[in-house]
């Protein structure tokens, strides 16, 4: 499935969120901080954005939740890549690839 | 997969709301807490870290609801929302929710059901293949009227006209059934048999009738009508083949036709004429071919294709002229050829045409009904939209909120409409002639119920959504400063709907007008001097089959014995026989020969003729005027005795007094003798109460006796009750003959009028409801001016006004706006209703009476349903309305 140009943002979005959950499971506040990590800053995720998409990629299937204990012993609701999402992050990472490969060979082409 | 994911979580979505909801809302918690930790432990005060927190989310219940819309099935619970919401708004406002949806559904209602109808009947093609090539060939007098052929005429039609395929010659009548259980009498047709070549429908069972098979006098068959197959032979297919006695006479059954085929009229079977055409009433037996002077039956016929109809009656007009010029004497000298459709349908055009017109201008009023009460709740709600504006809702969310209550609105009307147009339907198919539907059903048409739909909701969406159109602009502090009335959009609303209800006063007049109109005409009708008295008299009717009476006078001596017998019976005080019964169309005339004068042309200005037994003056209630009326010394043999009406009498002695002349008319009178006019009586409407009643002869009826008659009973009881008594007297006489049609005279005018009144109730009936719409619109207006104006009317009275002038003043408001709408639908009744003046008798189109009764009960009307309203302007509390916001 190939997401159109106006999903671009949103699609970059579920990127980053399927990518900070990589390694492990995290809970809202936890996956807006590491994204900021691995994007040096880049990106700021609003918590408006991040709630709708979390909730989104749950029901798509990407995502599943559950309830534990975050570090200072509150109530919070964790999110982990399934096996779905974990395809989906392989095949968006090389799509992601192919298409700034083409952009970067563009912009060189005199 | 992502679909059954999808899906499962659209169903926890929608069935386990309110976990989710709690769920959602403790991890939105549990992010602003996180958050505050986070920055607590950078260094902020736990307050202020909280509020910073808080800020930083955007708001804990956007947040939720941002989440709510990208769930699953948000759409739906959205849906769900606006509808519950659009119930409970429309439930709070439960008055004008009720009288907007009853309006919408009588606009709906009635204008499906009529348009319906009257698509039927005016445009629905006949049930036969190539409808359009069937048409009627008649005789034009030189008057323009159309008329009946005579047999010599048809058949050189039928000979030398090419434009026509086939022409056939058809007789309507009724027949008596005799044999199996019970004797009966049906309707039906004697056809040559070309009949059904020009209709073009073949027989259900065996075979219709085919020239080569029924030739003239080769064959005594008939065909049957499927619901007389069913009901009196009981769907037995050996009725092929077997003889069934019509008039005494046994006829073959060769064919049943399906069931959807009757026509002519109501008829139930088609006897093969017995010569080249078809046989005449009176003298069935008779071959008449060579007669050129009795037009006594129609010619119908089939067009050649690629022949138009101006071709076909050009070359019958030719033919036509040529005959006039070969047989002088001949009364018509012109032909007609009109389409079988326009035939039937052509005279009762006008009036439907106007019944739709009628009934579109009650569409038009209840469509404004609806948009001015739109108009009051959309006014009424700029506070509370302006608000939700404010909350942050967008704008699409408020127009989608207020088209689902619009639409609540339309599909409540609509169904009421549906269901109102649908029992409608049964007694408007009294408004389409017969021959049109053809045996076939009268349905709702779809195309005319989605448009009268798309019309009402269009006209409830446009009004409805003003109000959100206007939160374009909003200057929001204005709005809800100002306590909830704003003097700028909603007195805009309001000018609005005081010109819709204007409209609505002045079509609603128009409306009224034209009813009133109607309702005059009709009384005069119905007041129009008969000529006789009906009340307490009974009538039957028969008709003597030739082959049981061939002879003159067994007819006369079995109505005489019939009369015997029924006069003398308790209750009765008169009876007698006469040949036609008044008020009923058709005619029977004969050339009136006056001795000492020329003769006239055979067929000009011929009288009625009617033949009639001692007692029928009495017994109908007709004064005698001069003279005497007819004994029992008038009989077969005696000198030859006529009475004449008073307008014949005015008609061919004008300045004397014709008792005593002599006359041949009829039978009566012939190359050696003369009848002697012996008395005159009163004028009686022989053929409908709007028509001027002809000059009338009448012959005793022993020495004409016709085969087919009415008897007239004077009861001294209620006529009905009498009614057994006098079939059995009949039935003692002759227990084969079957009666038919048995009813008090005054069931005789009543139906005669039937069409009018029908016209009339429904006129009416429109009228009535434009008029309540028109009211419910006036006290709807001036109801919420006064509502908007309390804070004004308060300071009023606070400042020393008399209650009674505040009465004043809204009622004059109300007054204000009747009285333009009333002038207006003076002028537009004025422009329109000439349309109506083919349908009225007595009554001019521009009758004063009705011109300015109607709009004064339409003032008073208006005044009355002002009056509630200024009431309550009235009993405002002054220290109740300054503190009113």
């Amino acid at each position: 499935m190939s997401p159109d140009a106006t999903n671009l943002l949103q699609g970059t979005l579920d990127m980053m969120i399927l990518k900070a959950l990589a390694l492990h499971e995290m809970h809202g506040l936890g996956i807006s901080r590491r994204i900021e990590q691995i994007t040096k800053g880049t990106f700021q995720v609003k918590p408006g954005s991040l709630f709708p998409a979390l909730h989104r990629m749950e029901e798509e299937g990407w995502l599943s939740s559950a309830w534990g204990d975050s570090e200072n012993n509150r109530r919070a609701k964790y999110y982990r890549l399934t096996k779905a999402g974990r395809r989906q992050l392989e095949s968006e990472t090389e799509r992601w690839g192919r298409i700034s490969l083409a952009i970067a060979r563009a912009l060189e082409a005199s | 997969m992502p679909i059954l994911s999808r899906v499962t979580s659209l169903l926890r979505n929608l069935f386990q709301r309110r976990r989710s909801d709690e769920a959602l809302d403790a991890e939105v918690h549990g992010y602003v807490d996180m958050l505050a930790d986070e920055k607590i432990r950078a260094g902020m005060n736990p307050e202020d870290a909280r509020r910073a927190a808080r800020i930083e989310l955007g708001g804990v219940e956007q947040t939720k609801e941002q989440v709510r819309e990208v769930r699953a099935g948000a759409w739906l619970e959205i849906l769900v929302q606006d509808l519950r919401y659009g119930v409970r708004t429309l439930g709070r406002s439960a008055g004008s929710t009720v009288i907007a949806v009853l309006t919408l559904a009588l606009g709906i209602g009635a204008n499906t059901a009529i348009f319906s109808v009257i698509d039927t009947a005016l445009l629905r093609p006949l049930p036969y293949p190539n409808p359009d090539r069937i048409a009627m060939l008649y005789a034009r007098s030189p008057n323009g009227e159309t008329g009946e052929l005579s047999p010599a005429d048809f058949l050189d039609y039928k000979n030398e006209l090419q434009s026509f395929e086939y022409l056939a010659g058809i007789r309507e009548s009724s027949f008596n059934l005799a044999g199996e259980d019970r004797p009966e009498r049906v309707a039906g047709t004697v056809v040559t048999p070309e009949f059904f070549a020009v209709m073009g429908r073949r027989a259900q069972i065996g075979r219709t009738l085919i020239p080569e098979q029924d030739k003239p006098s080769a064959s005594r068959t008939m065909v049957l009508s499927y619901s007389l197959w069913q009901h009196r032979f009981g769907g037995d297919p050996a009725i092929l083949g077997r003889s069934v006695y019509v008039d005494n006479i046994p006829r073959i059954v060769v064919g049943v036709m399906p069931h959807n085929f009757q026509f002519p009229g109501e008829s139930e079977l088609w006897l093969s004429a017995l010569h080249a055409v078809p046989d005449q009433p009176l003298n069935p037996a008779a071959d008449l071919s060579a007669d050129r002077d009795s037009h006594y039956f129609d010619a119908i016929g089939r067009l050649r294709p690629g022949v138009n109809l101006r071709q076909a009656e050009t070359e019958a007009a030719t033919i036509a002229r040529r005959l006039k010029q070969q047989f002088p004497h001949k009364e018509a000298g012109g032909a007609a050829v009109i389409f079988l459709h326009e035939d039937l349908v052509g005279q009762t055009r006008p009036a439907m045409l106007i019944l739709l017109g009628a009934v579109s201008l009650l569409l038009l009023i209840a469509c404004a009904n609806v948009a001015s009460i739109q108009l009051a709740r959309g006014a009424s709600r700029q506070r509370e939209l302006s608000i939700r504006k404010a909350l942050g809702a967008s704008r699409t969310r408020l127009v989608r909120q207020l088209l689902t209550e619009c639409v609540l609105l339309a599909v409540a009307g609509g169904g009421i409409g549906i269901l109102l147009a649908d029992l409608g339907l049964a007694p408007l198919r009294a408004l389409v002639p017969h021959d049109v539907l053809g045996g076939a059903q009268l349905a709702l048409d779809v195309r005319v119920l989605a448009f009268t739909i798309v019309v009402s909701l269009g006209s409830a969406i446009l009004f409805g959504l003003l109000p959100a159109l206007h939160l374009a602009n909003p200057d929001l502090i204005t709005v809800l400063k100002e306590a909830g009335h704003g003097a700028g959009c909603s007195s805009r609303a309001q000018q609005i709907r005081r010109v819709l209800v204007v409209s609505e006063i002045a079509l609603a007049a128009m409306l009224l007008i034209g009813a009133g109109l109607l309702i005059r005409s009709f009384h005069h009708l119905l007041s129009a001097p008969e000529g006789f008295r009906p009340q307490g008299v009974l009538s039957l009717q028969l008709t003597l089959p030739q082959a049981r009476y061939p002879n003159p006078n067994d007819r006369a001596l079995f109505v005489q014995q019939v009369i015997e017998r029924v006069a003398a019976l308790p209750g009765v005080a008169s009876a007698a026989a006469i040949s036609r019964l008044p008020l009923n169309p058709g005619s029977s005339s004969r050339t009136l020969e006056v001795e000492g004068r020329t003769p006239p042309p055979a067929g000009e200005d011929s009288p009625d003729y009617l033949v009639a037994t001692p007692d029928y003056f009495q017994s109908i209630g007709t004064p005698l005027v001069a003279g005497r009326a007819f004994t029992e010394r008038d009989v077969s043999g005696a000198p030859g005795t006529v009475i004449v009406s008073q307008a014949a009498a005015r008609r061919y002695w004008p300045a004397e007094n014709p008792v005593g002349k002599h006359v041949k008319v009829g039978a009566c009178g012939d190359d050696k003798t003369w009848c002697e006019v012996v008395g005159v009586v009163g004028d009686v409407r022989q053929h409908h109460l709007d028509q001027e009643p002809n000059p009338t002869v009448y012959v005793s009826y022993a020495q004409d006796p016709w085969p087919f008659m009415a008897f007239i009973v004077r009861t001294k009881v209620d006529p009905a009750s009498a009614a057994s008594a006098v079939e059995a007297a009949i039935h003692a006489v002759d227990k084969d003959q079957p009666v038919y049609n048995v009813r008090a005279m005054t069931a005789v005018i009543q139906k005669s009028v039937s069409p009018q009144r029908l016209r009339m109730s429904l006129l009416g009936l429109f009228a009535i409801v434009a008029l309540t719409l028109a009211c419910v619109g006036i006290y709807g207006v001036m109801a919420y001016s006064v509502a908007q104006r309390t804070h004004e009317i308060g300071i009023r009275m606070a400042l020393g006004a008399h209650p009674r002038r505040i009465l004043q003043v809204i009622l004059r408001q109300g007054f204000a706006l009747a009285l333009t709408g009333c002038a207006m639908g003076l002028a537009g009744a004025f422009a329109v209703t000439r349309l109506l003046s083919s349908m009225l008798y007595g009554v001019s189109p521009r009758d004063a009476a009705t011109f300015v009764g109607i709009p004064l009960l339409l003032l008073v009307v208006a005044l009355l349903a002002s009056y509630l309203p200024a009431r309550r302007a009235m009993q405002v509390d002054p220290m109740v309305a300054l503190r009113y916001e």
